[in-house]
């Protein structure tokens, strides 16, 4: 009975959880707002979709999500590979002092340095330029956190055979370390891409031209003109990430990972 | 002499990530303590509390504060508060736990526009909103975006307490609720200073929602120190900006500072 109980209250939990991305697609496809205005007189239409596909503003603002969230990744991975493993092959005292400044610079929000970040990008010439946004989210701190924490988690019996075999530290991360850590990677690598996909106040500070901007403002801006289309397209901005996320979700849950 | 260069090499190029880390986060970050003792970044001239002083006087300041203290909080604690009721709902079902996990996790990953889209309709953000409507939508996007992912974190650590201290506890007539609010919690201090710390971090960064629910003018309740910290940024009184980050950053060493002594320190004790 109680084991029935507790299966019940758990469905309802999750039920919860995933009502509102369900009620959001839901509505998307369906004419008159029925998020504001419920269901009832409401027709059955793709119009919304046709005519988020049909926007040239909205597209344009797709790609630009699209370009900074893979420049950034493309740069952040290697960036932060080297620095994580850096921070394990360094001991003592400045492993712990770059260690707590990443974690510092993770734990404060984006307000924190808003007005350096805006003058520096104006001293270099990169203000309203998508790079500036590209560059800041390439170095964020986070990656180089996590990965060094799975290079730490390697057991260090096998480094040590393999540190027997060759005196290449390349040789022993490319065939030791990195066939073991690449299942944390790619979870990094979506924490990474999420980041960047979700970005906002950054854009809004370095990015003043509306062309610029990625999609993850626009889509708010659209609701002004048209709440059937940026519902539609709030569905679409979603399911990239959501793809991404469910296969990796068997890592993110596996006995191996923190979960 | 091999070993010695390789790892030079390795040293080498994890430097070179660090300094631009340095160049895009610290270095800004030691600037905005400059200029926060600035009468204007475009001015090297020293008023060295004139803006704090400014900001104290101000109405907007205070109220962003006053709002960052207590909505903020009662965010951060309410979603800390759900992953705790939801962490042994998942323990007492190992099966479907990995299934469960996915979903909670779902709201974290799904784009902040996309999730607002739903609350802005819903609670009709963008009209003319009572304050306590305008609380209401931010707590509740809040808690329902970071709950599960909290939750997820409570649930591996409780995996990991061993069946012997429940088992005890069972032996001594202890009933579920009891002995997990009294043996399982308390044995995991560190996982509940994480859970806490997270909630910590995505409260601050809480603009992002708000901007998206509520656009750049929030009504009364809603209105937080990050709201008036971007409104002085497009009034371009940079020092007021910046004396903010100061101030905010101080609220934020504090409530880590208060997270660690009480949980994280605790785990080494057990």
């Amino acid at each position: 009975m109680k084991r029935k109980f507790s299966i019940i209250v758990l469905f309802l939990i999750m039920a919860v959880f995933l009502a509102p991305f369900l009620l959001l697609l839901f509505a998307s496809f369906f004419d008159g707002n029925p998020l504001k205005n419920g269901f009832e007189d409401v027709s059955f239409t793709l119009s919304q979709y046709v005519s988020a596909f049909q926007d040239p503003l909205l597209m344009e603002k797709f790609l630009n999500s699209v370009k900074i969230s893979l420049y950034s990744l493309f740069i952040q991975m290697p960036a932060s590979i080297m620095l994580g493993y850096a921070l394990t092959v360094i001991n003592g005292r400045w492993a712990f002092f770059i260690k707590g400044t990443l974690i510092v610079a993770l734990l404060l929000p984006f307000e924190s340095i808003m007005v350096p970040v805006f003058k520096m990008s104006k001293w270099a010439h990169l203000y309203d330029k998508q790079i500036s946004v590209v560059l800041l989210q390439a170095f964020s701190p986070m990656a180089a956190i996590f990965i060094s924490l799975l290079i730490t988690s390697v057991d260090s019996d096998l480094v040590k055979a393999a540190s027997l075999d060759t005196n290449s530290s390349f040789l022993i991360f490319t065939k030791i370390i990195l066939p073991l850590i690449l299942p944390g990677l790619s979870v990094c690598a979506l924490i990474c891409f999420l980041e960047s996909w979700n970005l906002t106040e950054p854009a809004l500070i370095l990015l003043p031209d509306e062309h610029l901007r990625p999609a993850s403002i626009a889509i708010n801006d659209l609701s002004e003109r048209s709440e059937n289309a940026s519902i539609a397209a709030s569905v679409l901005y979603s399911l990239p990430v959501i793809f991404l996320y469910l296969p990796l979700s068997k890592v993110i849950i596996r006995k191996e990972s923190i979960f | 002499m091999k070993i010695k260069t390789s790892r030079l090499i390795s040293v080498l190029s994890g430097a070179l990530a660090y300094l631009a880390f340095c160049v895009f986060y610290l270095i800004p970050l030691v600037f905005t303590f400059v200029y926060a003792f600035l009468k204007s970044p475009f001015q090297m001239e020293f008023h060295v509390f004139d803006n704090f002083s400014y900001l104290i006087g101000n109405r907007y300041f205070r109220l962003g504060f006053q709002n960052l203290l207590v909505l903020g909080l009662s965010m951060a604690l309410l979603s800390f508060l759900c992953s705790i009721l939801i962490a042994p709902v998942l323990s007492a079902n190992p099966r479907l736990a990995g299934l469960a996990i996915i979903i909670l996790i779902l709201p974290v990953v799904i784009p902040s526009v996309s999730a607002s889209a739903v609350w802005k309709n819903v609670f009709e953000t963008r009209s003319i909103l009572e304050s306590g409507k305008a609380r209401l939508a931010l707590l509740s996007l809040f808690v329902w975006k970071y709950a599960g992912l909290g939750s997820a974190v409570l649930f591996s650590g409780l995996k990991r307490i061993p069946e012997s201290l429940t088992d005890a506890a069972k032996i001594d007539g202890a009933k579920s609720i009891r002995t997990y609010f009294s043996i399982r919690l308390p044995a995991i201090p560190g996982e509940m200073g994480a859970v806490i710390g997270l909630n910590i971090v995505f409260m601050l960064r809480l603009y992002k929602e708000s901007y998206l629910l509520f656009g750049a003018y929030p009504s009364g309740k809603a209105y937080m120190l990050q709201n008036y910290m971007n409104h002085q940024y497009t009034n371009m009184s940079f020092q007021y900006v910046a004396a903010s980050a100061v101030i905010l950053i101080a609220f934020a060493v504090v409530l880590y500072a208060i997270v660690y002594f009480l949980l994280i320190k605790r785990r080494g004790a057990l």
